[in-house]
């Protein structure tokens, strides 16, 4: 118990001092017993946020003399609270979002253009939205109010690249690969979007406390299309590739020569150029950089150095021509395995395990709770089985049906309803047999995870014949439901139930980490093999042999039946489909 | 991430007498002793209270001037309040401008609108902090808050409210050191945290 104590008064502690705290995380690893409490601190905690907010943040009461341009202290369903840093026309704020109830980044830009389309910008948040990558920050959304433009984006906790860099010097290799293939593959995310970043720089990425390199600070208007007439350039001058002081537009080129400046400054632990005014950077930029990295760090792979200097070329044919060019060319350098990083692993784009829902039912002592936690790793790491026999063995029934939780109430859903951010999600599902359950989600990126089962849940395969089971379960005593936590289209689910293991699923769940008490819930990703494996057992129909080319990614899920209450005489593996709206707007 | 700094208002470069010897000065007639605390607490008590009014009526009265205009009658009233000292004074202020803005939302509902017909009795515009929190949270944030001792009050007022750091808290309250006011918050959040866990 005393560790329980200690808890308390290190959460005390942090708000007295105003840290910052990860509150989902402390709610769900807190004793029964101490929840109610912790859950007061949260609440707490967030009263002093905004308190510090408005003590620390622009004088309100010079905001009217400061015209339209000063940061409002609230704006539409945003908080304000710290300025986190401010550009020569953007500041980026952390704000508290009273919808999705948590902290957000806001940059605000009340300049963004002046007397613009408002459509064009919102369109272009959209499509910002719509970028769900691991290594790209995450947009929630971008509106107009009191003639400010801002855009709401994931707050990510940690360091940037410059800040890295400045207090430690050069990356090591094995992290400049890994910053090397992050970056690539977030502008890949970028530009497929059809946006640019146009000012890429150490200060625009991120490491959280994962390891994970993160894409941030979306500008708005830089979209190559939406720049008329002779454009402006914008940027940091040491990032920007050379024509774009010649007034070409911002292209993915140039996005790219801007991946490689940050690469070089990373491993060389410094600027490229060493000019001190504006003309001598232009000139050094047409000149390219007077040093060689290879010498600056003989240990870096000359297949990376060589890359940098293709994209840095100051003539932009000569770099990669997308950067799909570019992260094909990187993947060599993952051969190297005393260089390759972990791939980070992440949650799902909308719905992730978060938040506990209901009420505690049992009072079990912290003791117990945290030993069962503990005990799980070894049932967490058995080995996936050797093969998936999947034989009908009997015909039986499956109830299924998803339900929107609140406080006291779950209402089913219906395929095709729609859900928002904060809605809770659970499926409640009984088969008339002994059967192991899994529930995939395809967001529509075509990305899978397997949301069921997890090793943290008490509710484990294979659920008992004939009961009424919520999924996802429970985690101690407290219940759980897949939470949304951001817009963007549909959402795919598959529920897929069998009389025995399903190998190929089996093995993603074994790809997780050990559980632990206090670590975030991970996802296993799901392989492209396991979903077409499914499309051909038991409940869906076999896929001809002339059957075409398999479908796009986005499709994956598609041709699998819809999801509808009870169904009798199940043989064999059951597969159904449930889709759910989820807009942006 | 970062943080950024409190207000660098000219209470930092004032001397930091304890709140209870400036109000003894006052009382005695001591001007210096009176702008020292307008000049401390108006500044961060107008922002705190900017999260408090709601946006309807703030345009009624600029919220600077509802804070400076209660700390003045609090202040020129001095000879009615008990000066317990230490602890209490900050708290009473709290109260006064708290009352003062929901006289303020009270006259705003009250106001006839453009038709002449008065507008709603109802709450009108939730106030900042309302939107940020709820105003079933901050009902049990203020109910709990009544709840305790007056020093306690004190305490989370100036740290939690008006984020006053701890060297000026101790200096303010007359305590012995920033631990020992750091340690006197955390025990008050805690009694807090105890009071709205009962509410709810």
């Amino acid at each position: 118990m005393s560790a329980d104590r200690d808890a308390i008064e290190r959460l005390l502690a942090s708000i007295s001092d105003g840290a910052s705290t990860d509150w989902d995380q402390e709610l769900l690893q807190s004793p029964a017993a101490q929840r109610t409490q912790v859950a007061a601190l949260r609440d707490i905690a967030n009263i002093a946020a905004f308190n510090r907010g408005l003590q620390r943040g622009p004088d309100p009461f010079a905001s009217a003399a400061n015209g339209p341009s000063a940061a409002p202290r609230q704006w539409g369903h945003l908080m304000l609270l710290d300025r986190l840093g401010a550009g020569s026309q953007a500041e980026v704020h952390r704000a508290w979002d009273s919808v999705l109830q948590r902290e957000v980044a806001l940059k605000l830009d009340p300049a963004a253009a002046p007397g613009g389309s408002d459509e064009m910008l919102l369109r272009e948040g959209r499509a910002a939205a719509r970028i769900k990558h691991p290594n790209v920050v995450t947009v929630h959304g971008i509106d107009r109010h009191d003639g400010v433009v801002g855009m709401w984006m994931e707050l990510v906790r940690g360091d940037s690249l410059e800040r890295i860099v400045a207090g430690r010097s050069a990356l090591s290799i094995p992290d400049a690969l890994r910053l090397a293939r992050e970056l690539a593959s977030a502008l890949v995310a970028v530009h497929e979007a059809g946006l640019l970043h146009a000012d890429l720089k150490p200060a625009n990425v991120v490491r959280d406390a994962d390891g994970r390199f993160v894409l941030t600070d979306f500008g708005l208007g830089r979209r190559p299309w939406s720049q008329a007439g002779a454009p402006t350039p914008s940027g940091t001058p040491m990032y920007m590739a050379p024509e774009l002081f010649a007034s070409t537009p911002a292209s993915e080129r140039s996005d790219l020569y801007s991946w490689g400046m940050v690469l070089w400054f990373a491993l060389a632990g410094r600027h490229a150029f060493e000019a001190t005014s504006l003309p001598g950077l232009i000139e050094d930029a047409k000149r390219g950089p007077a040093a060689k990295l290879a010498t600056l760090r003989t240990d870096a792979p000359p297949a990376l150095v060589a890359i940098i200097e293709r994209a840095i070329a100051p003539a932009p044919e000569a770099r990669f021509a997308s950067a799909r060019e570019l992260a094909l060319a990187l993947e060599p350098t993952a051969a190297d395995p005393a260089a390759t990083p972990v791939a980070p692993k992440r949650t799902p784009r909308v719905l992730m395990l978060l938040a506990a829902v209901m009420t505690v039912v049992i009072a079990v002592v912290a003791q117990r709770y945290a030993g069962r936690l503990l005990s799980r790793p070894q049932e967490a790491a058995r080995p996936a089985p050797a093969s998936a026999p999947v034989v009908p063995t009997g015909a039986y029934t499956v109830d299924a049906s998803f339900f929107k939780r609140t406080a006291d109430a779950a209402t089913p859903l219906a395929n095709g309803d729609r859900v928002r951010p904060g809605d809770r999600l659970s499926l409640q599902i009984r088969a008339s047999r002994a059967s192991h359950v899994y529930v995939l989600n395809e967001d529509e990126q075509g990305e899978r995870y397997l949301l069921f089962p997890q090793p943290r849940f008490d509710t484990r395969n294979p659920l008992p014949a004939d009961s009424n089971m919520t999924l996802p379960g429970g985690i101690g005593t407290v219940e759980q439901a897949w939470t949304v936590t951001s817009a963007g289209g549909r959402e795919h689910f598959l529920v897929v139930v069998s009389p025995e293991p399903v190998a190929e699923l089996e093995a993603e769940l074994a790809t997780l980490a050990t559980a632990s008490p206090g670590r975030p819930i991970e996802y296993a990703r799901v392989s492209n093999g396991a979903v077409e494996l499914l499309r051909g057992v038991g409940g869906v129909s076999q896929l001809p042999a002339h059957a075409p080319a398999a479908p796009r990614r986005q499709e994956a899920f598609a041709e699998f039946k819809a999801l509808a209450g009870r169904e009798n005489a199940v043989q064999g593996t059951w597969v159904r489909q449930f889709v759910l709206v989820n807009p942006d707007h | 991430m970062s943080h950024g700094s409190p207000p660098d208002d000219e209470a930092s470069a004032a001397p930091l007498l304890a709140t209870v010897e400036l109000l003894r000065l006052a009382k005695e007639g001591d001007q210096q002793a009176l702008e020292q605390i307008l000049v401390r607490y108006v500044p961060r008590l107008r922002r705190w209270a900017s999260g408090r009014l709601p946006v309807r009526a703030r345009s009624l009265m600029d919220t600077g001037d509802l804070v400076q205009e209660t700390l003045m009658r609090v202040l020129t009233g001095l000879d009615r309040i008990e000066v317990r000292g230490p602890g209490g004074f900050q708290a009473y202020v709290r109260q006064a401008v708290l009352n003062r803005i929901r006289d303020e939302v009270r006259w705003t509902n009250r106001r006839p609108g453009p038709d002449g017909v008065p507008e709603s009795l109802e709450n009108p515009a939730p106030s900042p902090l309302e939107n940020a929190i709820g105003g079933d949270l901050l009902d049990r944030y203020e109910r709990a808050l009544a709840t305790l001792k007056e020093p306690e009050r004190d305490l989370l007022h100036l740290r939690i409210e008006l984020d006053f750091d701890y060297e000026e808290i101790a200096a303010m309250t007359g305590k012995s050191s920033r631990d020992a006011v750091r340690m006197a918050v955390q025990r008050a959040l805690a009694r807090l945290a105890e009071a709205m866990g009962h509410e709810r």
